[in-house]
């Protein structure tokens, strides 16, 4: 049962990879054997939660004796010693992992076409970008190459290609999931997440991954949240502006197909969402990549000709990270620089607590606040290379919950056309359960 | 920005940088800050934590690695020695 289930994905893997390249590394022999052993439990009857699950990894999150590339050339000979909280909890439930998903290098992207093994395609249309980061997540999902994934979301990264490829998409608010064994990009907005076909698989896999670890010290006990069976709904007034017609379009459809009566809020700092979450994560960035030296995570270099330590390290980067990774690193270094930290991170740090304060008033008020996900359809490989700036403003949506600590997920809304639009769910900090329940009651309705 | 403050820039963050890269990099970078200016405006208070009250931080104690671990931890290393990676001198050499 389950190792003919193994078996039908790997097949799948083995067609569709080649042009998807969603997937890193594939697992046969070990994915084979976990279901074989799982299969035998669910005979014993004493088989766990994800009993039955086949899943693809995120390769920034640590699988012990597999690779750990973050799909960068600087961690391309480097293995994992360790599973990641999550990683761990998904074994015990009785998961199988049946391989690594690719992603943009170091999660440096909205559209997975950073990666330095090669761009992941949409699993709807080729053609186009299967987003970011987590983009080879949600591709191998719709394209039926596993039952779910985990992803990572810092700006978007889960919900973002959850929504170009049409699938599910959740992040849960900051300190719900333990981001031990995250190969992390910005510690104060990072979150680990699933990825699925549907709400209920959401719900299912977030309830196994959430709980405090004592590795990492951000996750604690959250209070026991009020059910609320009668909600009520805002929707964001700056991002429904700042999206595409034909997005906001069938936003306001799926909407109506859910019958929601929802009130329009003003959220004034939406507008500088993209200003305050790049500059927050560039800073939290560089800082994160200081650790790829060129001496403990894998590598051939030129440590004989290095005549000391900074030069080692910068021909390594140098040689070994791509130009987004770069840029984020020397903005990110810029912003913090004494000469410059009072007129750009301070202002970003002083920016973020207006944005949060202001979120959590909106949640005093109302229960769930809605957006479209993201605020353009898929764009074809290729096209937002040249601009920087024009890839960043695919976050406007995403990234208020990671820079808030807030959950949200996304449910995808078809009508006809190619790409579906995503819609967003958010709720107050800790509030998990409620956007969950409101993202399954938009799914039945849809 | 001009090309020496991106240079200095780069040293301070340990990247090596082509002259192709350091042309590209500067029109970017110029984009991507004239772009953020808006936040000038804000005031007030910085956020300094997402999660509000203590968290529980762990004892300052070694933690305890196992053998088939560490194993995996010193294969990792690009150069070691016995148990120790090597890393060249911090200072110059002379």
């Amino acid at each position: 049962m389950v190792v003919e289930k193994v078996k039908r994905f790997l097949k799948v893997i083995e067609d569709k990879n080649p042009k998807l390249n969603a997937i890193l590394h594939v697992f046969r022999d070990d994915a084979i054997k976990q279901a074989e052993a799982v299969e035998q439990k669910i005979n014993e009857g004493n088989a766990g939660r994800l009993a039955g699950y086949v899943f693809t990894i995120k390769n920034n999150i640590a699988i012990k004796g597999k690779p750990l590339t973050a799909a960068s050339k600087a961690l391309e000979h480097y293995i994992s010693p360790y599973d990641a909280a999550v990683i761990e909890k998904l074994r015990k439930e009785d998961a199988v992992i049946v391989g690594t998903a690719n992603m943009d290098e170091f999660a440096t992207g909205s559209d997975s076409t950073t990666s330095a093994f090669g761009p992941v395609k949409n699993a709807i249309d080729d053609a186009y970008v299967a987003g970011g980061s987590s983009g080879g997540s949600a591709s191998s999902v719709k394209a039926g190459m596993a039952d779910a994934s985990l992803g990572s979301d810092t700006g978007g990264s889960i919900r973002c290609p959850a929504t170009f490829n049409g699938v599910v998409g959740f992040k849960p608010s900051y300190g719900r999931v333990s981001r031990y064994g995250l190969a992390d990009m910005a510690m104060s907005l990072d979150q680990i997440g699933p990825i699925t076909n549907t709400v209920e698989d959401a719900k299912r896999i977030y309830d196994v991954i959430n709980g405090k670890d004592e590795r990492d010290v951000t996750t604690h006990e959250f209070p026991t949240m009020p059910n609320k069976s009668n909600v009520k709904v805002a929707v964001l007034k700056e991002i429904v502006d700042g999206s595409d017609e034909l997005v906001r379009e069938l936003f306001f459809k799926a909407l109506d197909k859910a019958s929601v009566e929802y009130e329009l809020v003003s959220v004034p700092e939406a507008k500088d969402v993209v200003a305050i979450y790049y500059l927050n994560m560039f800073a939290e960035f560089s800082s994160a990549m200081q650790k790829y030296d060129g001496v403990r995570y894998g590598a051939n270099n030129a440590m004989d000709e290095a005549s000391n330590y900074f030069e080692l390290a910068k021909v390594f980067r140098g040689e070994h990270f791509g130009r987004e990774v770069k840029r984020r690193i020397l903005l990110g270094t810029f912003i913090t620089m004494k000469e410059f930290k009072d007129a750009w991170y301070m202002k970003a740090l002083k920016a973020r607590a207006q944005l949060k304060g202001r979120v959590a008033k909106v949640f005093d008020e109302y229960d769930i606040l809605l957006t479209p996900t993201m605020p353009v359809f898929p764009w074809k490989i290729g096209e937002k290379q040249q601009d920087p700036v024009q890839m960043y403003t695919a976050d406007i949506a995403t990234a208020i919950a990671n820079l808030t600590g807030i959950p949200a997920g996304t449910v995808p809304f078809y009508d006809g056309e190619k790409f579906p639009v995503g819609v967003q769910v958010l709720s107050a900090y800790g509030s998990d359960d409620a956007v969950l329940d409101y993202m399954a009651r938009l799914e039945s309705s849809f | 920005m001009d090309k020496e403050e991106l240079l200095n820039i780069a040293e301070v963050a340990k990247l090596s940088l082509t002259d192709e890269e350091v042309e590209a990099l500067i029109k970017d970078i110029d984009a991507v800050l004239a772009y953020f200016k808006s936040i000038d405006r804000y005031e007030g208070e910085v956020l300094t934590h997402i999660v509000d009250g203590n968290m529980s931080l762990r004892k300052d104690k070694p933690a305890k690695v196992s053998e088939e671990k560490a194993l995996v931890i010193r294969q990792n290393f690009a150069k070691s020695k016995d148990n120790f990676a090597r890393v060249p001198r911090q200072g110059k050499k002379v």
